[in-house]
């Protein structure tokens, strides 16, 4: 039909040229070239094992997700996985890390091949194109949504805590500023988020695909630059999305090229297959509702749970209401010993922040090690950077002490506390994942000074004068795998520093003294005076977490 | 049949599209076209000799100032009022015209309009573009700002400095400015160069809104103009991708009647392109040869940068302990690579907030280390290594009476004694000892393997 209009036009004079029909391009689709054909057979075998979840973690995670009480993060991570293929390694860094797509591509490579040898009869696969095209499109749309959705409810950056508004820049590595500029602006990081929950929602609408797809390669291109200027670690992850959005692309691009730099009148053909059996109707319609509910009801509804009582990237559980703030140290003693205000002594504390969830964090001149950035296995090292090198422990922590976004600083220490608010005392634990060898046998010391080292450490009474962890936030927002995760018994748990301290607060709460036990057992004596700090830097308009 | 209408619509225009397209032609036309006489002063001012990437930086940054914008060299950006100059001279215009006019199509002037605005915005977003591909625009923070807290700067400085420790970032956006540009030069590939300048600079314009930035409406001045471009190849877009149906080409052609004109017209283009390429290439990288643009050049005393403890504090004859309170009290001072000295104490500077990008040639306008934060205060100073006397100036506006007259010693390569008035004319003796510090953002920059071209120990 299309061609019957063209013939009257031809008649027509637009401005000094006329409509030929050797002008007309179109694309018969009907036959494919070999050379297609190949690539096609490929690229097939390519994107199917892709976008099949290949790894244990996956199913394992997916099988037990408690429908009855799922977590936002249960939802993110069923679409959240990377081909897992057997017979290879795991590589952080470099050419190495996409060592399992080069044992796809050499798969499908073979697989094309012996496909060619043995389908010589097929013409086309368009039908197979069309499905492809679907299975790709779902994959990233979905993947989209979920990149989306942490920044449309703007938790997947957070505002930096008390502690780091006091911390030199120079202290903190690239990868926590490129965090931390985002999370001062929920403006900008909503922003993105739409852009890629957009992407998602054209990747999802036939029509749009080819929107969708420039959106996606727009962004992730850039999230994927910004992962290796300021060695992030999901290169791969991001790499992925931009490799399926480049595929989703290339069918238009002929189109576009004969239209845009041809100029030729362009009549593109499209296969779509026709949907007329009721099985078919039912099924589509089933697949469509199914991922609406799940990806754009479901996940909204939790990301939004979690940004109002459990922001993912901070601890959620309220500290002590009495003592948040920033304070100087006007005094301390070891052991009895007052030591004076030096900013280069390693034993005194220079400043305390108590923020508005259950962290203490204070100053203190510790020894910066030589060389870090070639010794980042060293354990040593792992006091100031995460167990992944530069990176800090993104995402998935369901338990406030495992949420490290806010520690990582040098000269900063954090310790996660529980408050007994009868008597008056903090039981802390170090946030930091760094371990001596000798950690692990604080628990079995019979030195009686190291009894806070023992699993029943906080005793029953004391227990009684505090909130549960799971109950940190209110019961709306817990989940199955929250409450795993604060059963599950935790190794590093039984390594890590702790301390014990009284506190009380005086002058309206412009004094606190906090005295009792350090990690090493000495006795310690603070003194604490508030500082009412005016910042440059604008507060945040929008934050998580409730913490009334 | 909706290729039918729109073949009618390339010979004779609709009433409606006839009277928006005077109005935006005369709109954008007045915004694009250097027709601001105060631009000429500006052009006539600038020393030819002495030709900077500055020049070409200004020259490229052309806004219509009708209600804004002072003397020569003092080139701004023009604000919302300059806007609505523009605008009410453009209805003006358009009222006349289309009681005057006959035409019953422009397909002349919509091809004129679009030239105008392609090689405008190739020119904006090229001269914005070097200074990222030779990363300079956002530097690597100097040892005063990684001593600065993470609090006492303002959003839009955070911004600079979180882009700035990622140079390879930096050039990968430049790099798509300059691809937009170059892709704007040529017709047939115009909307997707547009397209790369709605991508970049729309992520600039957003960044200006979340960072009280203050080049939101410069941005937009843009977009618009790239909007114009894109437009002209929307509905066969389209019709191609979205509807899956016949799309038309552009069939318009600008008539060059003789051969000569054709090949002028194709040389001339050459000629541009290069020129627009080459010239910001070369004073670009001469720029960065010479360590950018943002911090000063002129070297401070040798041997004496870095980040050093005030070990001792008198003043008048008293001494003041370490402290975190006292406001007079400093608690550790940095001389940089350049003539800047920085004191940290518990004072709180009354910030400047620049937050437009300028460049500045003259060291004393380079202010991106002082501006946009309160932790620090920032000197520039002049040495008399004879004498051993350092005059200290404050680089911050806001306290133009704020001098040092401090003699100085060097008892060994760690240790700097300076004694002499403070800017309270207070007699002071502060012995310096310096701290080798290690900063945990270095390290992060030099992790082996990512150390990339732009990489400077």
């Amino acid at each position: 039909m299309a061609v019957t209009i063209l013939e009257k036009q031809t008649k027509q004079r637009i401005n000094h040229h006329s409509v030929k029909l050797s002008d007309i391009s179109t694309t018969d689709i009907r036959t494919w070239k070999p050379w297609q054909k190949v690539i096609f057979r490929m690229s097939f075998i390519f994107f199917i094992i892709m976008s099949v979840p290949s790894g244990v973690e996956w199913w394992d995670r997916t099988i037990r997700l408690d429908w009855f009480h799922p977590n936002y993060r249960d939802i993110y991570d069923i679409a959240r996985f990377l081909p897992d293929m057997p017979f290879v390694g795991h590589y952080q860094k470099g050419f190495w890390s996409f060592i399992d797509w080069y044992e796809i591509l050499a798969v499908s490579i073979v697989g094309g091949t012996a496909w060619t040898l043995l389908d010589r009869r097929s013409n086309e696969y368009n039908r197979l194109y069309y499905w492809l095209r679907v299975v790709v499109r779902y994959r990233a749309g979905i993947g989209m949504v979920g990149f989306g959705m942490q920044k449309v409810f703007p938790v997947q950056m957070a505002y930096p805590p008390l502690s780091i508004l006091d911390t030199p820049l120079g202290d903190m590595t690239m990868q926590k500023l490129y965090w931390w500029v985002i999370g001062i602006s929920p403006f900008y990081q909503t922003f993105t988020g739409f852009v890629e929950l957009g992407s998602g929602l054209l990747l999802f609408h036939r029509k749009t695909t080819f929107w969708g797809a420039v959106l996606l390669v727009m962004a992730l291109g850039s999230v994927n630059y910004v992962n290796i200027a300021y060695d992030g670690n999901v290169h791969v992850y991001s790499t992925y999305f931009v490799v399926y959005g480049l595929f989703l692309v290339v069918y238009y691009a002929k189109d576009i090229y004969h239209i845009q730099f041809k100029e030729r009148v362009t009549i593109p053909q499209h296969f779509y297959p026709y949907f007329s059996s009721q099985g078919w109707k039912i099924t589509r319609f089933g697949l469509k509702a199914l991922n609406i509910s799940v990806f754009l009801i479901l996940l909204p509804y939790l990301q939004y749970l979690n940004f109002v009582y459990d922001p993912y990237n901070q601890p959620s559980a309220p500290g002590v209401k009495s003592l948040r703030g920033s304070y100087n140290v006007t005094a301390f003693k070891i052991n009895n010993q007052g030591i004076p205000f030096s900013p280069l002594d390693s034993v005194r504390w220079q400043n305390v922040y108590f923020e508005k969830w259950s962290t203490l964090s204070f100053r203190i001149n510790m020894k910066i090690p030589a060389d870090i950035s070639n010794r980042i296995k060293e354990p040593e090292i792992k006091r100031f950077i995460d167990n992944e090198g530069f990176n800090f422990n993104s995402g998935a922590p369901q338990r406030d002490i495992d949420r490290t976004l806010e520690v990582f600083s040098a000269n900063q220490r954090s310790f996660y506390y529980r408050a007994d608010t009868v008597n008056q005392v903090l039981y802390l634990q170090d946030k930091s994942t760094y371990v001596n060898a000798g950690d692990s046998v604080r628990a079995l010391s019979p030195n009686p000074r190291l009894w806070f080292y023992k699993t029943n450490w906080i005793s029953s009474e004391a227990g009684k004068n505090m909130f549960s962890e799971i109950d940190g936030i209110p019961t709306v927002a817990q989940s199955t795998r929250r409450t795993r995760a604060y059963t599950k018994e935790v190794p590093l748990d039984k390594m890590r520093d702790r301390m014990v301290l009284h506190y009380e607060v005086t002058n309206d709460g412009a004094k606190v003294v906090l005295s009792g036990l350090n990690e090493r057992a000495d006795s310690i004596y603070v003194e604490l005076q508030k500082v009412n700090k005016k910042y440059l830097l604008p507060e945040s308009s929008l934050v998580g977490g409730k913490y009334d | 049949m909706n290729e039918v209408n729109s073949i009618h619509q390339a010979t004779e225009w609709k009433l409606t599209e006839r009277i928006f397209f005077r109005i935006l032609f005369i709109y954008f036309m007045l915004q694009a076209l250097p027709l601001d006489w105060k631009y000429y002063e500006n052009v006539f001012a600038i020393h030819w000799s002495a030709f900077h990437y500055s020049h070409l930086f200004y020259l490229a940054r052309y806004t219509p100032q009708f209600s804004t914008g002072n003397g020569p060299l003092s080139w701004g950006i023009s604000t919302l009022s300059d806007w609505a100059i523009v605008l009410t001279i453009a209805l003006i215009g358009a009222i006349t015209w289309s009681i005057y006019g006959k035409r019953k199509e422009y397909n002349d002037l919509y091809y004129l309009l679009r030239v105008v605005l392609r090689y405008r915005l190739a020119i904006g977003v090229i001269a914005y573009g070097f200074i990222k591909l030779f990363p300079m625009q956002l530097p690597y923070p100097s040892i005063s700002l990684k001593n600065t807290n993470y609090g006492d700067f303002s959003d839009w400085k955070i911004a600079y400095i979180s882009y700035g420790v990622a140079p390879s970032f930096e050039f990968y956006l430049g790099g798509i400015e300059i691809l937009g540009g170059l892709l704007l030069l040529n017709r047939k590939s115009a909307s997707i160069g547009a397209a790369f300048v709605v991508g970049s600079i729309g992520n600039v314009f957003l960044s200006n809104l979340g960072y009280n930035g203050g080049e939101a409406l410069y941005c937009l001045y843009l977009l618009l103009m790239a909007a114009v471009v894109i437009f002209y190849d929307v509905s066969r877009w389209h019709a191609v991708i979205m509807l899956g149906e016949m799309g038309m080409p552009d069939r318009y052609h600008p008539s060059f009647y003789t051969s000569w004109r054709k090949q002028g017209r194709k040389v001339f283009k050459i000629i541009f392109a290069f020129f627009l390429f080459a010239i910001h290439a070369y004073y670009s990288y001469a720029v960065y040869r010479q360590d950018g643009y943002q911090y000063p050049k002129k070297a401070g005393l040798a041997n004496i940068m870095g980040l050093y403890n005030v070990t001792e504090f008198r003043i008048n004859d008293k001494n003041i302990p370490y402290s975190l309170t006292d406001l007079s009290r400093w608690q550790n001072v940095v001389f940089e690579k350049w003539a800047t000295i920085s004191i940290l104490s518990n004072r709180r500077a009354v910030p400047e907030l620049r937050n437009t990008e300028e460049i500045f040639t003259k060291d004393e306008d380079r202010d991106y280390e002082s501006s946009g934060s309160i932790g620090r205060f920032f000197y520039h100073y002049q040495a008399d290594t004879l004498q051993r006397v350092l005059y200290l100036k404050n680089k911050n506006k806001n306290y133009p009476c704020d001098e040092l007259l401090l003699h100085y010693e060097r008892p060994n390569d760690h240790k700097i004694i300076l004694s002499g008035l403070n800017e309270n004319k207070d007699s002071i003796y502060v012995s310096l000892e310096k701290i080798d510090k290690i900063y945990l953002l270095d390290e992060s920059y030099k992790i082996p393997g990512k150390r990339s071209v732009f990489y400077k120990p």
